[in-house]
């Protein structure tokens, strides 16, 4: 059963212009309409687990807004568990967790035990759930030596896994992160990456970020929205084969001068950069096999090293195409 | 009942956090308390050489400035940090956050800061009060004490609806600090005086388009006999009534303006 429909969603917003004349700014502003998302539908079924990308400023954070009943669509129509998201939202907020990663709600002088305490009160947690949450969360995400400090002496690693907890502690059905891991370590990223993985399948997770990994490794779905418009929705391995050069290779030569590269194929993409000659392809039509042999036959190769499919490659290429075709 | 339940564990996290910053803390009471303090004295000193005002004593002006700040305190100590200020919560991006919990956003923003400051005026206030009344106590009788109470209900309803209606202008302008510092202080300070002393027009307009005359005038001039009207007799007595159905109306605003809410970026 759907969770989340989005139907023909577009959101408006009316910013000011500023005029020269600052008198005549103050008198009669005029209004320019900027369409932040533009006629955006998708349809999330329970325990999916859905990446969001998009460049800055694509509509991502507001499309966010709109599932969780913080901003009220222009047109069309939201659903969240078959109800309208702004209608119906302390109902809908009782069901799901959010995740500002640049916002916090967490009480800054206090520990973080006692908004935890708080959010019991007001999500009307049962004693038992609380404390069976408090200690499986704390173990998983490692918190319990700062679960009693002042939140302003934590260190963004630490402050960002308690607002994770803060937003899991009601058992919500559905779980919206907009870029949970910003700025975060190695270490606390993959935390955060594996708490996400145990919570796949029984929790539907809808997860925005910068970093490809976070969503490569969480996520089957993914929907790219760019400049308003959802351009991509598909299974994120279908994407990757969609939109192919992802495997890419670097070979390590021992000419440098005159290293001319016009002997490959079109579809291989190549760079020759420090000593070096950088492929990318698809593995389909090409293998790294007879990339090797083709520089082989031409250089003397001194190193060989073959990079694993990086989705950025993929995300780049797709922003890119989307570019190309508005220009033509 | 349950909204009494974690606005009091709100109160108590909000001494604990505070007690934090203790020295702020004792500061910003005692300079409140500095002056309001003199806004009375002020009233002593004026009545000492004139008097009177119009015809209200120092007692009865007491009792005219002291409604008006007592309601103002406790709508203040309920609303003024964060939905008079409600742009600052929005600039800030809490109120997204509060959009996210299964509690009314209203409710949530009167929890989230105690206005520990008012405390002070509503001190300085009662201490006041008691003054103006003291001496007077033979006019007074069951029924002036009720309609006392009732006044001050309605006059903090007035005065809790004005700070949400300025507060709700910044669902559309962003910032409302200007208009309330002139639509809500500048033209609340007149009612520090009688309001025959007044134009026409000015009594008109505290009565029927920005109507704090019915915070703090029209009850007093009940309480101590000095309608100089049927007309003024009849506001005294809806003042409550008038109260009410203001808040209600500010609400109501306040939750249209939710809708064309537009967020503080991502």
């Amino acid at each position: 059963m759907s969770e989340i429909v989005f139907d023909n969603i577009s959101r408006n917003y009316k910013v000011s212009i500023k005029n020269s004349s600052y008198l005549r700014y103050l008198m009669r502003r005029e209004y320019k309409v900027i369409e932040a998302v533009k006629g955006v539908s998708f349809d999330i079924s329970h325990g999916e687990a859905v990446g969001m990308i998009g460049p800055n400023g694509a509509g991502k954070s507001t499309t966010m807004k709109m599932m969780t009943g913080i901003l009220v669509p222009s047109s069309g129509q939201a659903a969240v568990f078959g109800k309208d998201p702004f209608m119906h939202r302390k109902e809908i907020c009782r069901e799901i967790g959010v995740l500002f990663g640049q916002k916090s709600q967490l009480w800054w002088d206090l520990p973080a035990e006692d908004t935890f305490e708080l959010l019991k009160k007001i999500y009307r947690i049962p004693d038992k759930t609380y404390e069976k949450n408090i200690r499986k969360y704390a173990e998983v995400l490692d918190t319990h030596r700062f679960l009693g400090q002042p939140v302003r002496q934590l260190s963004l690693g630490q402050r960002m896994r308690l607002e994770l907890m803060a937003c899991l502690l009601h058992d919500p059905k559905i779980l919206f992160l907009d870029e949970p891991t910003l700025g975060l370590d190695v270490v606390v990223k993959r935390q955060i990456r594996d708490l996400l993985q145990g919570l796949k399948g029984s929790t539907t997770i809808i997860l925005t970020s910068h970093d490809m990994k976070d969503i490569d490794s969480v996520c089957e779905r993914l929907i790219v929205i760019d400049n308003g418009l959802k351009i991509v929705d598909n299974d994120i391995e279908e994407v990757k084969r969609a939109y192919g050069n992802i495997e890419r290779v670097k070979i390590k030569i021992k000419e440098e001068d005159n290293v001319k590269l016009d002997f490959f194929p079109e579809t291989v993409k190549t760079e020759y950069k420090d000593q070096s000659i950088f492929c990318s392809y698809n593995p389909k039509e090409i293998s790294s096999a007879d990339i090797l042999q083709q520089v082989l036959g031409h250089y003397n190769v001194l190193d060989i090293s073959i990079m694993s499919a990086d989705i950025d490659d993929i995300i780049e290429s797709i922003y890119r195409s989307e570019k190309d075709e508005k220009y033509v | 009942m349950e909204f009494i339940k974690i606005y009091i564990f709100y109160i108590k996290k909000f001494f604990q956090a505070r007690a934090e910053y203790r020295l702020n803390f004792w500061i910003g009471i005692l300079a409140n308390f500095i002056t309001y303090f003199l806004a009375y004295i002020s009233y002593w000193i004026i009545t000492g050489q004139l008097s009177d005002i119009a015809g209200w004593d120092f007692s009865e002006l007491c009792l005219l400035y002291g409604m008006s700040l007592l309601t103002y305190a406790i709508a203040g100590t309920l609303l003024w940090y964060s939905v008079y200020n409600l742009s600052g919560m929005i600039i800030r991006g809490t109120l997204d956050i509060f959009l996210t919990r299964p509690m009314g956003i209203l409710r949530q923003l009167i929890c989230n800061r105690f206005g520990d400051t008012f405390l002070a005026q509503i001190f300085v206030t009662v201490i006041f009060i008691a003054i103006a009344t003291a001496g007077r106590l033979d006019g007074m009788n069951a029924w002036k004490v009720f309609y006392f109470i009732l006044a001050v209900i309605g006059g903090t309803c007035i005065q809790a609806g004005g700070m949400i209606a300025i507060g709700a202008l910044s669902f559309w302008t962003m910032k409302s600090e200007e208009v309330g510092d002139i639509f809500y202080y500048k033209l609340r300070n007149i009612t520090k005086y009688p309001l025959g002393i007044f134009p026409l027009a000015v009594q008109k307009m505290l009565t029927f388009i920005l109507p704090w005359a019915f915070i703090n005038y029209y009850p007093s001039a009940l309480l101590f006999n000095k309608a100089e009207s049927h007309f003024e007799v009849i506001c005294g007595c809806l003042s409550p009534a008038i109260g009410i159905t203001l808040l209600i109306i500010s609400v109501k605003f306040f939750y249209i303006g939710l809708r064309h809410y537009n967020g503080a970026g991502s």
